[in-house]
């Protein structure tokens, strides 16, 4: 198996002074490699204000992602751990981890084992205690079960 | 039971619900279809029970036969498992 999320994509920050900034930092990784499109970003906060803040599947973890467009160019992940969490709409949150995905088929495999990664509490408080982006790829790599 | 997991597009949170609805399933020793789909088909969809977040509850209210079981956290299983005893219970009547 490859990485579960690549190096290149995952990043740390000490805060971000709001969601919105949040997920741009935590797309921006997308954007540079020719994943996504920016727009694809206003689609994501444009669907929070309509949606409501139901991305957040976990506490502390928020899932940005929006519909399958031509805005997407290539299927991928990235994330963003924050130390100090912010507020999306009333949740604090601590791992952004942008989806980005060009049919509602696509990505299948990899989002069945963040779903399995997430239903465990213990994995989500072992990501938010990361301090590097290796320790955040050993515990993504040690954790992930491919199904 | 048809349960129907449903998020805005139907692309990411919906299967993540959908994958803790089943994983929940699997530990009580439930059966039940569980498809995911997104809230414009929600409505064309027959199902008992529909299983999404709380503003897309009040949003499908009074359009759909189906029960709605709000579920704030997709990936949780405890609140997930609550919510399905529930709509058990209230298909068994």
């Amino acid at each position: 198996m490859g990485e579960p999320i690549k190096h290149e994509h995952i990043h740390i920050e000490d805060s971000a002074e709001n969601y919105e900034e949040a997920i741009r930092l935590a797309a921006a990784p997308l954007i540079k490699d020719g994943y996504i499109q920016d727009a694809y970003i206003d689609d994501i906060l444009e669907s929070l204000e309509t949606n409501g803040p139901y991305i957040v599947v976990a506490d502390y973890v928020a899932l940005p992602h929006a519909q399958p467009s031509e805005k997407v160019l290539k299927n991928g992940l990235s994330l963003l751990l924050l130390k100090e969490p912010v507020d999306l709409k009333d949740n604090p949150i601590h791992v952004f981890i942008v989806l980005a995905a060009k049919d509602s088929t696509a990505h299948l495999s990899s989002l069945q084992s963040l779903a399995i990664f997430l239903m465990e509490k213990e994995n989500i408080d072992a990501l938010i205690g990361a301090n590097s982006v290796p320790g955040i790829q050993k515990v993504l790599e040690e954790r992930w079960q491919t199904s | 039971m048809k349960i129907l997991a449903v998020c805005g597009f139907g692309v990411g949170s919906s299967l993540i619900l959908k994958m803790t609805i089943d994983k929940v399933l699997k530990d009580i020793g439930y059966e039940a279809d569980v498809v995911n789909t997104d809230i414009s088909d929600a409505r064309s969809y027959q199902a008992d029970a529909i299983f999404t977040s709380p503003d897309f509850v009040e949003s499908l209210q009074g359009s759909v036969k189906a029960t709605l079981y709000p579920v704030k956290r997709y990936s949780d299983k405890e609140e997930v498992k609550e919510q399905l005893l529930k709509a058990f219970a209230a298909n068994e009547k």
